[in-house]
């Protein structure tokens, strides 16, 4: 990551990479020995806090027993309602594992929670505290992997019945590894958020001005002292460069004055021939020497939309642990469609507004400018995060969120075009990086942190912190981009029925986008924008792991695209990588054929996530080089830009269907049998996939050797 | 199933708190006593914990007063004589208990001899379960003449409530005086509510004499019969013949080991009804001695006075009853129901 950041910056390895080494060491430092502290006490505290419940449950429960026992003689065998009320309690005390209730000749009478073996134990140590003719107290043992209470019921003599209330051992080393789980997620997400801000300001505010101060002087060197260079922030750097501009200045005065007084002389002059020297001398310095602020330069500023961007995709991702779930509080019992499919709907809406916004949002870029598409996007994000929070209905919710899209495709085709417009030919590859280390950083960063937030404050809350999230975004954008752009005209794409024609015949064009593309983004968002939030909550699982599986997926693609990346480019074997990918999103899905027995659910969900990641990491960097060979080939007909758009719009069809697909999946055959169904499409479609591209390249050789 | 049982523990709450409360109220409203207000009190079978708790309001409400109780002692022959009583003695209030009591004395609103009761007097009554019903009042808003009260009975459906949370009883018997219009209300109530919970009801009428009035002699057999058609519980309304013959009834019903439901605190405080919801005797005194210190004291016309009803009924289990019938109690129950361990007496 660093390394990648680096050279996007365009600082030496040197300053940025001591800092943000030496700075996250003292972060981590300061963590590691907060949370140790925090953590023993947690665990000194909670061990001794699970049984102390226990005992508290059992006590009132024993004296309900006693008071019908012993108080209104009723025989422990004539008891009604004890399995209801046992699992009352159970249900409000999800700490406590079992609750058993024995009569006086150890007859196991009633027992919730309780597994056929550990019955036994408990008959077992009743009888043998019988035998050993100690009376029974009330007493604290072990009993397999439990903590065993029990309480016995009956007044003097020999008791009438006992009551066990168990908790498991490991509860609180279960609850352990929960919170150190969450501790781990907030070291590694402040250590992200830390580098986006270091990034951000040692590129724009040191390592973007430094750079066109090198190329101001390099220019000064060369005799040319015409390049103010434009930089108003007040620190170090900016006052450096105040005074650089400030010399420009004074030079072009005394160059102003030199030739005033030059004129001068020459004028005084009476012999024509020196005259005509001083001229020709002038000229020379001034061929020689250009001087006066004439144009201003901009720190070349891809860098500056990193941050806001950053900030943005985390708000959105903030809900994508639990965005399903929350929908499905909402959603109509009576509605014509399954439950499911309405789950699925706003999701599917939020992708299609973003979609439909998009080609709108480049044009209005070019007409006014990136900033302000960014900045009307944010209003739109803002507004639907608040209605997402003030939500009464599922229709509002619906409403609400896609409004939401709205915003998000007009900042993320924003964002796009600020990249576009502030790197030249050369930086552009840098320039992306900017663009996808942003995104990236949001995916890995927001779902997790949503979920443990969501954990604590609850869903509708989570959008609020969204929404301040997102105003920060914009505040930044609005205080610190400013609205001027290059001549580069961020091309609004208009594809022709022509270029359609073009682009589906060609047999390339085709299995990249609808066999490889297409099913990439069908199984993120269905799979897990939708599934995985709500086949993962039917498991049990606590909103904060299911936010850091999610997060495996953008942790998993920041590894390994770099990986990928350097390999395709080195071996030029970009059908394989493309293939292995969309081979391995599909299998990835299917390791849950096999889950269940040996292999717990979540942990197959956990598996398939990054094997999602791993796979886009694979096959986006590889699709793109093929689109581009594509655009290449059919350079003559069709404009390069339509043919990239042209797979962006079928690429993010995949996001508008998936979810619905998934949905349909999930009403016949539940999240588990949803999960395998969309993987073994996404599988079929790989190999289809597979099969064009080895035809192909079949047919070519034939070609080459005809 | 769980409101129900948060409205129990409310309920007990409220009669824990209740008393205190009144007590500190009672304090606050202390006023020099001046010529205390003189009350005649008309009872159907002696004095009960109804007059108790309406004594004990007013007493701790600092409202002086003297109170006169006089018995009709089961016979509405009794009634005329206490009528002219209370017009030679021209009482501040009237008060009578129970349904039959209020209709000899303050008269029907639709009677054609009004002269022969004291309807045009101010009173209050209690322990009427259907005052509308009854023709004692015109609604429960406001009563169209100057008597006023407190009806006592628990809704059916919260009935229900209480008989299901013990069992869940899919048919019930329901034995009952066709010729008393609070039995028929009942039974037409309950009708109704059982409906739509898909219990079956088993109706049976007890026969009557010749002189038209119903005869205890066939108790035990109409429970013989209830028992053979397969009723699981017996319900008992607010029926004033089967409380009459409450011991005969309810022990019939113990030797066929079915339980009995009451929703009057009489059979299961004077004979043998296993479980009930009833409205405690007390708590209806005070709500009925609150009826009186609005008009006494407040000075509010009783015809502008609603009639008051609880909000809040006592789940009485007799455990004895439930021992030997063998059908116990779910253990939740057992926690929010006054439970009687003793005979009853």
């Amino acid at each position: 990551m660093s390394d990648q950041a680096s050279s996007a910056i365009g600082l030496s390895r040197g300053v940025l990479g001591r800092l943000v080494v030496l700075s996250l060491a003292i972060l981590l430092a300061g963590q590691v020995i907060v949370s140790w502290y925090a953590m023993s006490g947690f665990e000194r505290q909670l061990a001794p806090e699970a049984n102390r419940k226990a005992q508290a449950v059992g006590d009132s429960l024993a004296a309900q027993l006693s008071y019908a026992i012993v108080d209104l003689e009723i025989r422990p065998e004539d008891l009604v309602g004890v399995d209801r009320l046992m699992e009352e309690v159970l249900l409000a005390n999800d700490d406590i594992t079992y609750l058993a209730l024995l009569d006086g000749e150890l007859n196991m009478l009633f027992a919730r929670g309780a597994t056929a073996t550990l019955l036994e134990i408990l008959a077992i140590s009743d009888a043998s505290a019988r035998f050993g003719q100690r009376r029974m107290g009330a007493g604290v043992s072990s009993a397999g992997n439990y903590i065993d209470n029990s309480f016995p019921i009956g007044r003097g003599g020999p008791y009438t019945a006992v009551l066990h209330v168990g908790v498991l051992k490991d509860i609180a080393r279960e609850r352990l590894s929960e919170v150190l789980l969450e501790i781990l997620t907030v070291i590694a997400v402040s250590w992200l958020v830390a580098l986006e801000a270091m990034i951000y300001f040692v590129a724009v505010r040191v390592a973007n001005p430094l750079d066109r101060l090198e190329d101001a002087l390099r220019d000064g060197a060369a005799g040319r002292f015409t390049r103010r260079i434009a930089v108003t922030a007040r620190d170090e750097v900016g006052r450096s460069i105040d005074r650089f501009n400030e010399v420009l200045r004074r030079l072009s005065y005394r160059d102003e004055d030199i030739r005033t007084e030059a004129r001068e002389i020459r004028d005084a002059q009476i012999d024509s021939d020196i005259a005509r020297r001083i001229d020709e001398t002038v000229e020379g310095v001034g061929n020689r020497y250009s001087l006066g602020a004439k144009e201003e330069v901009r720190p070349r500023s891809a860098m500056q939309i990193r941050a806001p961007l950053f900030l943005f995709i985390f708000s959105e991702e903030l809900s994508r642990s639990f965005l399903p779930l929350f929908i499905a509080r909402f959603s109509p019992a009576d509605a014509a469609v399954s439950s499911d499919l309405l789950i699925g709907l706003p999701i599917t809406l939020f992708m299609l507004a973003a979609a439909v916004v998009t080609p709108f949002g480049a044009g209005l870029a070019d007409r006014f400018g990136a900033r302000w598409v960014f900045l009307a996007g944010v209003a739109p994000v803002l507004a639907g995060y608040i209605g997402t929070f003030f939500a009464q209905g599922y229709y509002d919710l619906v409403f609400w969120r896609a409004l939401t899209g709205v915003g998000y495709g007009l900042i993320f085709i924003s964002s796009q075009a600020w990249v576009a417009y502030h790197a030249d030919e050369k930086s552009k590859a840098q320039a992306m990086a900017v663009f996808v280390g942003a995104v990236f950083a949001g995916t890995v960063c927001g779902p997790s942190i949503g979920g443990i937030l969501a954990d604590r404050i609850g869903f509708a809350s989570t959008f609020l912190v969204s929404a301040g999230i997102a105003a920060l975004s914009g505040l930044l954008v609005y205080s610190v981009l400013d609205n001027a752009r290059d001549s580069h005209v961020f091309s609004r794409v208009r594809i022709r029925r022509s270029d359609w024609a073009h682009l589906l015949r060609d047999r390339q064009f085709v299995s990249v986008t609808l066999f490889a593309a297409l099913p990439g983004k069908l199984i993120l968002a269905g799979f897990l924008f939708y599934l995985v939030p709500l086949y993962l909550a039917e498991l049990g699982n606590r909103q904060s792991v299911i936010g850091w599986i999610i997060m495996l997926y953008g942790l998993s693609t920041i590894v390994f695209t770099p990986l990928a990346s350097r390999f395709a480019d080195r071996t030029g074997k970009h059908d394989l990588t493309v293939a292995v990918g969309c081979l391995l999103a599909g299998s990835g899905c299917l390791v849950s054929l096999m889950s269940g027995g040996w292999l717990p659910e979540t942990v197959a969900v956990m598996v398939a996530v990054i094997a999602l990641g791993v796979s886009h990491a694979l096959s986006l960097t590889s699709q793109l080089a093929k689109v581009q060979d594509v655009a290449d080939r059919l350079a003559r007909q069709i404009g390069r830009t339509s043919v990239f758009g042209a797979y962006r719009l079928l690429e993010r069809g995949g996001t508008v269907i998936g979810p619905v697909i998934a949905a349909a999946f999930a009403t016949s055959f539940g999240y588990r049998g949803a999960v395998i169904g969309v993987g073994a499409l996404v599988l079929v479609l790989s190999i289809a996939y597979v099969v064009g591209v080895g035809a192909s390249a079949r047919s070519e050789a034939r070609g080459a050797e005809g | 199933m769980r409101q129900m049982r948060m409205m129990m523990l409310a309920l007990l709450a409220t009669l824990l708190l209740a008393p205190q409360a009144a007590m500190v109220q009672g304090l606050e409203g202390a006023a020099p006593a001046t010529k205390p207000y003189k009350i005649i009190g008309v009872v159907w079978r002696g004095e009960t914990n109804v007059e108790k708790g309406f004594r004990d309001y007013l007493a701790q409400r600092g409202i002086p007063f003297e109170m006169t109780v006089r018995n009709l002692n089961l016979d509405i022959g009794n009634a005329p004589a206490i009528v002219d009583e209370i017009r030679r003695e021209d009482p501040d209030l009237v008060y009578t208990w129970g349904t039959g009591t209020a209709a000899n004395i303050y008269g029907r609103l639709d009677t054609e001899t009004p002269d022969k009761f004291v309807g045009d007097r101010r009173g209050v009554f209690t322990l009427v379960a259907y005052p509308e019903h009854a023709k004692i009042v015109e609604s429960f808003e406001s009563p169209g003449r100057p008597v006023t009260g407190v009806a006592f009975l628990a809704p059916v459906e919260s009935q229900l409530n209480a008989i299901l949370a013990y069992r869940p009883f899919e048919k019930i018997a329901v034995i009952y005086d066709s010729t008393a219009s609070n039995s028929r209300i009942n039974v037409e109530q309950m009708r109704e509510a059982v409906k739509s919970r898909g219990i079956e009801m088993i109706e049976l009428p007890v026969p009557l004499g010749e002189d038209g009035k119903p005869q205890p002699g066939p108790l035990p057999d109409l429970v013989r019969e209830a028992k053979s058609r397969g009723a699981q519980l017996l319900y008992m309304g607010p029926d004033s013949f089967l409380t009459r013959h409450g011991d005969l009834f309810t022990q019939a019903a113990i030797d066929e080991k079915l339980p009995t439901f009451a929703s009057t605190e009489a059979p299961l405080r004077g004979s043998r009804a296993m479980f009930g919801l009833v409205a405690d005797y007390y708590v209806v005194g005070k709500l009925t001695g609150l009826q009186a210190e609005r008009i006494l004291v407040d000075g509010l016309r009783p015809e502008d006075v609603p009639v008051a009803h609880l909000g809040r009924y006592k789940l009485w289990i007799n455990m004895d009853v439930v021992h030997e019938v063998g059908l116990y109690p779910p253990v939740d129950m057992l926690s929010i129901a006054d439970v009687k361990t003793g005979p009853a007496s």
